[in-house]
């Protein structure tokens, strides 16, 4: 099965360069059949550098490190004076730039990882400014006011805010970031429902939630106790949606639903790839505490039901070793695209296996 | 004594075949036979869901039995010939034996339940035919007797042999009573079941069933607790699914350095 995991990979990771290929300096955000390839995307970009730094070196891609720093010097010249960067695809044309507390985030997670990497000042610059600027828009309540997607909403999957900031706080030490990442996870856990699930965890107020953001935010809570050594406080309130979850996924044969309420209703005629992926993430980095294979043994079935999707054996074509939003193609999540954040995950998420495996002594 | 009902979970089951000739060698009651049916729309909806439409296509196409793990049956079939069992169709072996039965689309159907509210036997030996519910469970006051091819608490769900040896655990089987829970029920027995040379997992498997089958008939007449508790669950006791392809290379490749003496 390695083999087999290795071989799409690599088909995932070449699409990933051919979304940088035709992303005139960042990544596409989507490639459509029917259209092409999209405008690059600056949010995605971001985080896509680690998975580029991480993927390349299981690879052996020796221009890895070359193409993560271009991503990086691409979104360098994007970032504005405060530090943040603004939502949206980019386009040269665009002059309605407003910043975003969530795009700023990720492309800090890229930031973080270039940091740690090479060890450049532009990074650790990049990464200060943007920390301290999401720190400064945390109101005492754990709430931006200023730059959410939508209106005064801030989502449970702010999480994933706070995790990169606190990666952040990790190399700068600056309290007041770790203080308003820490109050951001606090907001969230008043939210935590008694059958696990959190309010507000989708793009949404009260609307199922996709795996995608669901994933966004358990992973963000997990990597927050792990950072902070906090477990109790904030990793193991995310224990009982991720075992609800793993065991839905179990139970429908390896299966994910799309979403989910916050009553756990399910939305299943499709299953969100993205999210299948995360989860899978979740669960494997739940398992580096747990050290329980059943774990690991889900998050084999997610990466498959990922792996079944994708073809790999048509080398010229567009949508190798592309992730598609969903399955069935024109299920609700990213209809008839193939978002370039999921491949990042998909990635992500057999790399993470590989590597889990191997550890167990798979060969 | 009241008697004991079987289940089957299709009309073709050796496990509960020879459960139920044994018994009736012994001279225990047999008040009834549920046979889950091979072919209802429970039982494929259920196939669909853990496993896709490709097992039903494989076998309308007539490549696979639906169903058919494709284990190997060495050890059972060494069993049956050990006892002189002749393979009979369970509702034609009841018939004979003029045990009544009863084919229901799934064992959880209102049919089921009717059939051992009326019966009304001291124990149910559970031989297959799917998760009980609670009204099943209920019907006979939770004295529902299965054999669980792992130890338990710790390998509680399905593909027990397996989880047990890549979790580093004896293998074993297990006579608990079945409650409201996956496996949770108040355990009567554990029987270890040591690897042997040249084991593989397909007939470790077997070699369960056929421990089971002993066992489960054993316990047919034993005094069962009065007090009927379900264990409280613990991190430990997560619950195990069908591995996945990369977990049953992990562990093919893994059996080797197994077959080593192991101790509880």
């Amino acid at each position: 099965m390695l083999n087999v995991y290795k071989k799409y990979l690599a088909a995932t990771y070449e699409w990933i360069m051919r979304s940088i290929a035709n992303g005139r300096g960042g990544s596409c955000a989507y490639y459509r059949p029917l259209s092409g390839w999209s405008e690059p995307y600056p949010e995605t970009t971001g985080y896509l550098v680690p998975t580029v730094l991480a993927a390349g070196q299981t690879l052996n891609r020796l221009d890895a490190p070359k193409v993560a720093v271009e991503l990086g010097d691409w979104l360098l010249s994007l970032q504005q004076g405060e530090g943040w960067w603004p939502g949206g695809l980019y386009s040269r044309r665009r002059t309605d730039l407003a910043p975003s507390v969530f795009n700023t985030a990720q492309i800090l997670d890229g930031m973080v990882a270039l940091y740690r990497t090479t060890g450049g000042s532009s990074w650790l610059d990049a990464l200060e400014r943007a920390s301290t600027w999401l720190a400064a828009g945390v109101d005492e309540g754990g709430r931006w006011t200023l730059g959410n997607y939508r209106n005064a909403f801030n989502p449970s999957y702010y999480t994933q805010v706070a995790w990169p900031m606190l990666e952040a706080w990790s190399i700068t030490k600056k309290t007041e970031v770790r203080n308003a990442a820490e109050r951001v996870l606090e907001l969230v856990l008043t939210r935590r429902r008694s059958n696990g699930a959190f309010n507000c965890w989708g793009f949404a107020p009260g609307q199922p939630a996709f795996t995608h953001t669901i994933a966004y935010t358990l992973r963000g809570l997990l990597e927050s106790a792990r950072i902070l050594g906090a477990w109790e406080r904030f990793g193991q309130p995310a224990l009982l949606a991720l075992e609800t979850i793993q065991r839905r996924c179990e139970l429908a044969g390896g299966r994910l639903a799309a979403a989910f309420d916050e009553n756990w209703r399910q939305t299943s005629w499709y299953s969100c790839l993205t999210g299948n992926a995360q989860i899978a993430l979740c669960l494997l980095h739940l398992e580096r505490k747990e050290t329980d294979l059943r774990l690991v043994n889900t998050a084999a079935k997610l990466v498959d039901s990922v792996c079944k999707t994708q073809r790999i054996d048509l080398p010229a074509s567009p949508i190798n070793g592309a992730v598609a939003g969903s399955n069935p193609f024109w299920g609700r999540y990213m209809t008839l695209r193939y978002p370039n954040w999921a491949a990042k995950y998909h990635c992500d998420a057999l790399c993470t296996l590989m590597y889990r495996l191997r550890q167990e002594g798979l060969h | 004594m009241a008697g004991v009902v079987l289940t089957a979970g299709y009309d073709r089951s050796l496990h509960a075949l020879a459960i139920g000739e044994l018994l009736k060698r012994r001279g225990i009651e047999l008040s009834g036979v549920i046979v889950v049916s091979h072919f209802s729309v429970e039982r494929i909806r259920a196939v669909i869901r853990q496993k896709g439409l490709s097992p039903l296509i494989a076998y309308a196409l007539g490549r696979k039995r639906l169903g058919q793990a494709g284990a190997s049956l060495a050890p059972l079939q060494e069993f049956f010939a050990a006892q002189h069992i002749d393979r009979t169709p369970m509702r034609r072996w009841a018939r004979k034996a003029g045990v009544p039965v009863r084919l229901v689309s799934h064992i959880n159907h209102v049919d089921a339940v009717r059939f051992v509210r009326q019966l009304k036997p001291d124990r149910v030996i559970y031989a297959g035919g799917g998760i009980l519910r609670d009204a099943f469970i209920d019907a006979v006051d939770g004295r529902v007797l299965n054999a669980h091819s792992g130890p338990l608490p710790e390998i509680r769900g399905m593909n027990a042999c397996e989880w047990t040896l890549l979790l580093g655990l004896c293998p074993a089987v297990t006579i608990h009573l079945v409650d409201h829970g996956i496996d949770t029920g108040t355990v009567l027995e554990t029987i270890p079941l040591p690897l042997v040379q040249d084991d593989s997992i397909a007939s470790l498997r077997e070699r369960c069933i056929v421990v089971g089958i002993s066992a489960l008939v054993e316990w047919a007449s034993r005094p069962l607790p009065e007090r009927l508790t379900s264990r409280r669950l613990t991190p430990s006791s997560r619950q195990c699914f069908v591995l996945a392809p990369a977990l049953r290379e992990l562990l093919e490749q893994r059996l080797t350095q197994l077959l080593k003496p192991c101790v509880h």
